[in-house]
């Protein structure tokens, strides 16, 4: 570091030694004689709480092995809580669905090792890009074969025997009843969460609750499923991460996240690859017809998930938890409320 | 009084954005910088509507809900304003979980969907 660094950058590299002190002291107790090396925050930005790493043992030759490795730990002011120890037993029951997410190689669910909750997984290559199939320097062609792409691993998702997987042990199954658990869970966070009345939001709760579908069949729901949780490599999707607020439910929920007015940017390519074009994919390659009317609910849905969302980051901010400044946004109310009044009242 | 406070605000942004986009600022410094510019300007561009605002709507209100209105706070009183917002707007919110679906929960939608547009803050 410069002698110029700034006490943001002290704190920084103190964070740092003091990752590489804990997950040291951690892996210690799991591996035998393991060195970490190469180790490095994920990303440029401080909101950031991932930190990539080289575990380095001895095989059996008595070679050096090098296994690339990601610590994933509970921001102490993330958007939402979520339990990492689901997150882990999601991650380790999907191993052999044929999906491609990293393998979990250790959980430290209370953070009594790690400092905060944290889960290691192994790394895989590739990078992410929210934007992608809005990236003007790619061709078209590609752009589109990548939404297709991404629409045939959503339905994947969705394909997985979650009941043969074992996941129903770590996961309730809502049955026909998905919309009304999401929406009470959704409710209890904003309940919890909030610092001032939100009658726009009670509005959309009252007009959501009245109207919740009724479920026809139930998958393994992502619930966050965008091109930033994808790993491209070469223009080849390599991972499917972040799993933290996997649930069993409705697969129209993850329909309707990705064909939300509020995400048209990240899933949508403007005349080539529109929200109609996804919907029609999906239902060509589930072989599912899609229910319009309970899509509508969903996607209302999606943009009242995304309001206490922001509801939960104004908090984390307030109370010095969070870096970055969230808000209810106007964009994200108004749509709500817009979707709501039109196609609910 | 010079300076303003709306020159000290657009002066704090106009130094904050120079450190953001100097080449040598580390990203993640740049980013909490950003941030920060961001509220200031958001503040800068919303302290004195705030007030006119809120008082309006406190009014628009207080009609919709069918109460008094609370005695309305001293003219530039923003967090007397304010508090009353908040209260009124709980009340609302209570209301809106008693309505069933109709005309008089619509008209709430509807003052909610306009109040969007209006609210500076």
């Amino acid at each position: 570091m410069s002698t110029s660094s700034s006490a943001i950058d002290k704190d920084a590299t103190t964070t740092e030694a003091s990752v590489a002190e804990r997950l040291d002291a951690f892996l210690a107790d799991h591996v035998d004689a393991g060195r970490v090396t190469n180790l490095q925050r994920a990303g440029s930005g401080r909101s950031r709480d991932n930190w990539l790493f080289d575990l380095v043992t001895i095989d059996s030759s008595g070679n050096p092995d090098h296994e690339p490795l990601i610590l994933r730990t509970d921001p102490d002011g993330g958007l939402i809580d979520t339990d990492r120890s689901v997150e882990f037993d999601v991650l380790q029951a999907l191993e052999n669905s044929g999906l491609p997410t990293p393998v979990a190689r250790w959980l430290d669910a209370n953070g009594d090792a790690l400092g905060r909750p944290s889960l290691i997984m192994r790394r895989l290559p590739g990078t992410c890009n929210y934007r992608v199939l809005r990236e003007a320097t790619l061709p078209l062609d590609e752009r589109v074969s990548l939404g297709r792409a991404f629409c045939d691993l959503l339905a994947a998702v969705h394909g997985v025997d979650w009941r043969k997987l074992g996941l129903g042990a770590t996961l309730a199954d809502p049955g026909p009843h998905a919309a009304h658990v999401e929406l009470v869970r959704w409710s209890t966070v904003l309940h919890k969460d909030q610092l001032e009345p939100y009658p726009e939001l009670e509005y959309a709760l009252a007009v959501l609750g009245e109207h919740a579908p009724r479920s026809i069949e139930t998958v393994l729901v992502h619930a966050d499923f965008k091109p930033g949780n994808i790993l491209l490599d070469d223009g080849d999707v390599t991972a499917l991460l972040d799993w933290e607020l996997a649930h069993l439910g409705d697969p129209m929920e993850d329909l309707a996240w990705v064909t939300q007015p509020l995400r048209s940017a990240e899933h949508t390519i403007e005349d080539s690859w529109e929200t109609e074009d996804l919907i029609a994919h999906y239902a060509q390659v589930t072989g599912n017809p899609v229910d319009r009317d309970a899509l509508k609910w969903w996607v209302a849905f999606s943009a009242l998930k995304t309001a206490v969302m922001q509801v939960s980051g104004l908090r984390a901010f307030l109370e010095g938890r969070a870096e970055e400044p969230y808000r209810p946004t106007r964009r994200v109310l108004s749509t709500l409320l817009t979707t709501v009044m039109e196609d609910f009242s | 009084m010079r300076p303003t406070i709306d020159e000290q605000l657009s002066g704090a942004a106009r130094l904050l954005r120079l450190v953001e986009n100097d080449a040598k600022t580390p990203q993640g410094t740049a980013e909490l910088v950003r941030n920060a510019r961001r509220l200031i300007e958001r503040v800068g561009a919303s302290w004195t509507t705030a007030e006119p605002f809120l008082r309006d709507d406190n009014k628009r209100m207080a009609a919709l809900l069918g109460v008094d209105e609370p005695s309305p706070p001293d003219s530039a009183d923003l967090a007397a304003a304010a508090a009353i917002n908040e209260a009124l707007r709980a009340q609302l919110a209570h209301r809106i979980q008693e309505l069933p679906a109709g005309p008089c929960r619509e008209a709430i939608g509807a003052y909610l969907h306009i109040r969007l547009t209006a609210d500076p803050t």
